[in-house]
């Protein structure tokens, strides 16, 4: 019988060794890998996602624990089933234009995966049109978009105007964040959810497109 | 980039660079260690000084601060303190330039956002001297290019502008920032070590583009606050790598401009004072030509208040104070004064207290 609380806590610690030895045991035992998976891996990240949130735990510390989580993840996935991984929501994340700013952004995609979901990152500098074009083509949704300057922060407002424009407002759901974003900010531009930090990037997004 | 290019291009930058007032009484001589402090930043914030709530700066409040950086006497320069978030961006860059000369004669220095922009700025500074030549002999206005992306990556548009004021002979501080923690290594010494990296690249840079152009080594050392991957500004080793950045800079004959007296404070409170004493007086104390950043800030550099630009004119001047040391001579052991009084007398009448207290010599 597999200790999932004893994954939890080894990834929680950092110990990625420790993390790869459980699941590998786990595997060996024949617990399916969607048990460890969810139960194990995802339910871990939760808490370090919750940590974060409180300050508890220092940033680079959640990269580890991710970094750690997808190394887990790389022994499941050939033993996952179709339906084990595309259960969840598919999300476009990227820098709006003219922002080239993307250490915050990266790290909300990655707590992302880390969460379960979908992630297509597109990068930097995201034109309105690119991010219609990819919603189409990855069937996302959820789109989320990060803007680190004052200056590039309108461009959010764009590219929700275009993809109302190209009618697939209704199947999507939009989150934006970055330093200068607030949640009046988000609301005034009609977005759908603001999160100031990873964490809560993470939990917003299950909750309103897993 | 080759060693032998790098060490060949540097060897070309000037010295001394003189960083004029449209005063000149509020010339600045950036040589050895000469150290001057001024404003910074491009906040976006500012407590309202009639309510105390926080709302966004505009036109008319780059304006207000230009004034009341003007009138207070150990502020030594204005780098334009906020940006006017009520006006077009595509008109940023002549009206901040235009706000700031028309409210202060010390010498003027802010980033812009394209190559345009700064031909405008050049013309309009050049109407106001006179003509261009005027303006290169007396350069009351510089511009800030943040032309790295730490770590070690050249951005394109900044390095154009760069490029710009350096064929028109304005001075540029070449700033790089890099974040210890998230855009350099945790360590000061590492941080140190990859922004001198980037500042040679620069010069190299700007001196391939025209040989003697003046400027300034801009290390702007930062930290990263490892819970939030914020800034943070008013941390102590902001200020002890700050004091290094002259070392590094003066290592290679070229002035420095870098960034001292920041707090993380959202209100002047005693964390704001504390921290911007100490990182202050660190950078001052390490000999550094150009320190901005050092007036009117808080939340890092995206809230300004017009208390705190009084209260940090105050610390500033504390800092020139310590740097001027103690005189040690005759008059000021003031030996014979003190045989005078002789046991159990008082000093508060006796040489050199003769004359007025605003000229006691201390």
């Amino acid at each position: 019988m597999t200790d999932f609380n004893k994954i939890q806590e080894t990834l929680v610690n950092l110990d990625a060794e420790g993390v790869i030895q459980l699941v590998n045991d786990a595997v060996k035992e024949g617990t399916p890998a969607s048990d460890i998976l969810n139960k194990g891996l995802i339910a871990g990240m939760d808490i370090v996602g919750e940590k974060m949130e409180n300050e508890d735990m220092f940033i680079p510390e959640v990269l580890m624990a991710a970094q750690t989580m997808s190394q887990g993840v790389e022994i499941l996935k050939p033993l996952l089933g179709e339906d084990d991984t595309s259960a969840k929501g598919s999300v476009i994340i990227g820098t709006v234009k003219g922002d080239l700013h993307d250490i915050g952004k990266n790290l909300v995609a990655m707590m992302m995966e880390s969460a379960g979901l979908t992630v297509h990152n597109l990068g930097v500098d995201i034109a309105p049109e690119e991010f219609v074009k990819q919603i189409k083509e990855k069937n996302a949704n959820l789109l989320c978009m990060s803007a680190l300057l004052t200056t590039t922060m309108p461009m959010m407002k764009q590219t929700i105007d275009a993809v109302v424009e190209s009618g697939l407002r209704d199947q999507i759901k939009i989150m934006v964040g970055g330093a200068p974003v607030t949640q009046g900010f988000a609301d005034d531009i009609g977005a759908d959810a603001m999160a100031p930090d990873a964490g809560s990037a993470a939990k917003k997004a299950k909750a309103i497109a897993g | 980039m080759s060693q032998e290019l790098i060490i060949e291009q540097v060897a070309k930058t000037p010295e001394k660079v003189v960083l004029c007032g449209q005063d000149e009484k509020n010339d600045l001589n950036l040589t050895e260690n000469r150290v001057h402090l001024g404003t910074g930043g491009a906040a976006i914030k500012i407590l309202d000084p009639d309510t105390g709530e926080v709302r966004s700066t505009t036109l008319k409040d780059l304006y207000n601060v230009s004034r009341l950086a003007d009138q207070l006497e150990n502020i030594h320069f204005l780098v334009r303190p906020c940006i006017p978030t009520d006006i077009d961006e595509k008109d940023y860059d002549i009206n901040m330039f235009y706000a700031c000369l028309s409210g202060s004669s010390k010498h003027v220095m802010a980033g812009v956002n394209d190559e345009k922009g700064l031909q405008n700025v050049i013309e309009m500074a050049s109407m106001i001297a006179g003509s261009i030549d005027k303006l290169q002999k007396r350069p009351f206005i510089s511009v800030i290019t943040s032309f790295a992306i730490s770590p070690l990556k050249l951005c394109t548009q900044s390095t154009h502008i760069m490029q710009e004021a350096n064929r028109n002979f304005i001075p540029v501080a070449l700033s790089s920032a890099p974040m210890a923690g998230s855009t350099s290594p945790l360590t000061m010494a590492g941080t140190l070590a990859q922004l001198h990296a980037e500042q040679l690249a620069g010069i190299t840079i700007c001196q391939l583009t025209n040989p003697g152009a003046p400027l300034l080594y801009g290390g702007i050392p930062g930290m990263a606050n490892l819970k939030t991957m914020g800034y943070s500004g008013g941390a102590v080793e902001c200020g002890m790598m700050n004091a290094a950045i002259h070392q590094l800079s003066n290592h290679i004959n070229v002035p420095n401009y870098n960034s001292s007296g920041l707090t993380d404070s959202k209100i002047p409170d005693a964390q704001a004072g504390y921290e911007k004493a100490f990182t202050a007086l660190l950078a001052a104390m390490g000999g550094s030509n150009y320190i901005h950043h050092s007036a009117g800030m808080l939340e890092s550099m995206l809230t300004i208040a017009h208390e705190q630009f009084v209260i940090d004119d105050e610390i500033i001047g504390n800092c020139c104070k310590v740097l001027k040391g103690m005189e040690c001579d005759a008059e000021h052991l003031a030996l014979e004064v003190i045989d005078s009084v002789g046991p159990g007398g008082n000093f508060m009448v006796s040489p050199p207290h003769h004359g007025t207290y605003e000229n006691r010599i201390l």
